[in-house]
């Protein structure tokens, strides 16, 4: 491991943009394999995870952590092969429901899940329940995270559970948004609500059965 | 007996009033009430304007609330919230005819535009970024110079008659209209939030400076605002200040001074401050002991804790709040009604309290919920 390599931990979570990238071409200079310097980078993503459950991060930090590790991503993606990119801890299948057009929670999401190595089907917003059942079926993801931020996703939330049981289906489905809580979470059929991102990607991995 | 304006301006100082004042925030919701469409809401101001009177009177009233306009912001149509250049989806157009109207946030602003506001100020940014979002080239009018004219003048004549009768019915005005942001949240909602927080750490100094520089304006425009309407009493909203999104750190740095600025230029104004915070703003909520004491109403949404903030607050400022939406929409009659009997004694405790929903009533809300919330405000309230 060479000394860049090693300091590619701390620098994505001190958020040292410039140092961070010229240490990530420094490891490729060096010889570091592009997976290994990934690896460092998640190490980063779950030490930030941590300190925002600590409640020393905060939304701001996540999203300026996502950015880093796409940066990074942009010099290594090509450095990558086929099978090492494919890599995945499991599939997810994202949207927000259908009567619902806010982005900004599940993008974040979306970005956390992806940084912690999931591969990621983000349908984007206004999705009714059939377009989610189809991706399930296409990809054989396990794992569905329904968004909105209104109340009136509620009703896309639900009507995506059950079209997605009556298609007999079988993977969990965790909400999050605004306006969701455990109440929200009972009366739509969920199996998990997450409240943030970082409790989003922690019910992805239990879902997935990956550590 | 007390005119609800006299009880708002005691509430605020925390003097003793007759009546706690009740004031749920109601306007997509009127149109489920009164059974017709959100497009219809929307697109036909005098609808809607007869169907929140509707769901006014059948539900019993209440005391404090903006003048209901049809078509306006915040009535349904889409034209974004005053000031911000952000992109719409509308009921019976882009989304479903009963579906409300929701904001699209985009990349409208770029870095360069900090050097921009910090040379030009506010009002030059914010035309800007107008101008941007909507090109005037895209925008041709249907209507000559003078039909626009004319329709501008009876626009303003309907809104004075609208503010007129609903300042005869008793219904105070929470404030003036104008609804300043701090330039945090200006920035964040044009730059987006996922651009904005790499800005502060690339730019920290020019983004802290242009911060600075937008106050002149928003301190003009707020008090221009008041002088207008008649009202004494100005509103600030924020929800990408919030302990959700950043840390105490970066409050300090680059909102608690512009904030300071603005209240403290009102209150030397003799105007009272709204702060309308939507988000979790629990971690914050010591900062507000530095805004001038039992000058403002601090109006949480659900997502604080508005019980938290008593302890901290105690008689320093009014709370507005808070039932919340989903408690509106998925709870019982019951269970709302007990909640605003909490809220009345527990916050109501000593004075400073205004029974509300947190933020808006949603659209979705069951009717009876609604009612139960209205009735508390109505039969709870009297001290």
């Amino acid at each position: 491991m060479s000394e860049d390599l090693a300091r590619i931990n701390a620098l994505l979570v001190d958020f040292e943009e410039d140092k961070l990238l010229e240490a990530v071409r420094n490891c490729l200079s060096s010889g570091d394999e592009p997976m290994a310097i990934v690896e460092a980078c998640r190490e980063g993503m779950e030490e930030v995870g941590r300190r925002f459950a600590a409640g020393e991060f905060f939304v701001n930090e996540l999203i300026c952590s996502a950015d880093l590790f796409g940066s990074v991503m942009k010099i290594l993606g090509p450095r990558m092969s086929a099978e090492e990119s494919g890599a995945t801890k499991g599939k997810v299948v994202i949207g927000t429901v259908k009567g619902d057009v806010h982005d900004i929670g599940k993008d974040i999401v979306v970005a956390m899940l992806r940084c912690n190595g999931f591969e990621v089907y983000d349908l984007g917003v206004n999705i009714p329940a059939q377009q989610f059942v189809d991706k399930v079926r296409e990809t054989g993801a396990k794992v569905v995270g329904l968004s909105g931020l209104l109340t009136l996703a509620f009703d896309g939330m639900e009507e995506t559970v059950r079209a997605l049981k009556a298609a007999g289906l079988d993977a969990k489905v965790m909400i999050g948004g605004g306006m969701t809580n455990e109440m929200v979470r009972a009366k739509v059929g969920a199996d998990a609500c997450g409240h943030d991102a970082i409790e989003a990607v922690r019910l992805a991995k239990s879902f997935s059965g990956v550590s | 007996m007390m005119t609800n304006e006299e009880r708002l301006h005691k509430t605020i100082r925390f003097e003793r009033t007759d009546k706690i004042l009740s004031g749920p925030s109601i306007a997509q919701f009127a149109a489920t009430y009164a059974g017709i469409t959100q497009k219809e809401f929307a697109d036909y101001p005098l609808k809607a304007e007869e169907a929140y009177e509707k769901t006014f009177t059948e539900l019993g009233g209440w005391d404090v609330g903006r003048p209901f306009i049809g078509g306006r912001p915040g009535a349904g149509r889409g034209s974004g919230p005053a000031g911000f250049a952000m992109g719409t989806m509308r009921p019976g157009r882009e989304l479903a005819d009963n579906s409300v109207v929701q904001f699209i946030e985009r990349e409208i602003m770029v870095p360069e535009d900090y050097d921009f506001v910090i040379e030009n100020g506010y009002n030059a940014l914010q035309k800007r970024l107008s101008e941007r979002a909507n090109p005037p080239s895209l925008n041709t009018p249907s209507q000559s110079p003078e039909e626009q004219k004319r329709a501008v003048e009876r626009d303003t004549e309907r809104i004075k008659a609208n503010t007129a009768k609903w300042d005869a019915r008793g219904v105070v005005r929470l404030s003036s209209g104008n609804l300043a942001l701090p330039p945090f949240d200006f920035f964040s909602i044009h730059r987006s939030v996922a651009k904005f927080p790499m800005d502060i750490r690339r730019m920290p100094d020019k983004v802290k400076a242009a911060t600075k520089a937008c106050m002149p304006d928003i301190i003009a425009n707020a008090k221009k605002s008041a002088e207008t309407s008649g009202c004494r009493r100005v509103g600030t909203a924020s929800s990408r200040s919030s302990s959700t999104f950043i840390s105490n750190k970066q409050f300090e740095e680059f909102v608690l001074p512009t904030w300071l600025e603005f209240v403290w230029a009102m209150a030397d104004a003799d105007l009272d401050i709204i702060f309308h915070c939507d988000c979790d703003w629990t971690r914050f909520l010591p900062y507000f002991k530095e805004f001038p004491a039992k000058r403002c109403v601090l109006q949480l949404d659900g997502a604080s804790d508005i019980f938290k903030a008593k302890e901290i607050l105690e008689d320093h400022m009014a709370l507005h709040g808070d039932v919340p939406a989903p408690l509106l929409t998925l709870g019982t009659p019951e269970e709302v009604y007990a909640y605003c009997k909490k809220l009345i004694e527990v916050i109501g405790e000593g004075g400073g309290f205004i029974l509300s929903s947190g933020c808006s009533t949603p659209s979705n809300a069951k009717i009876g919920n609604v009612r139960a919330m209205v009735r508390a405000g109505n039969e709870l309230t009297w001290v």
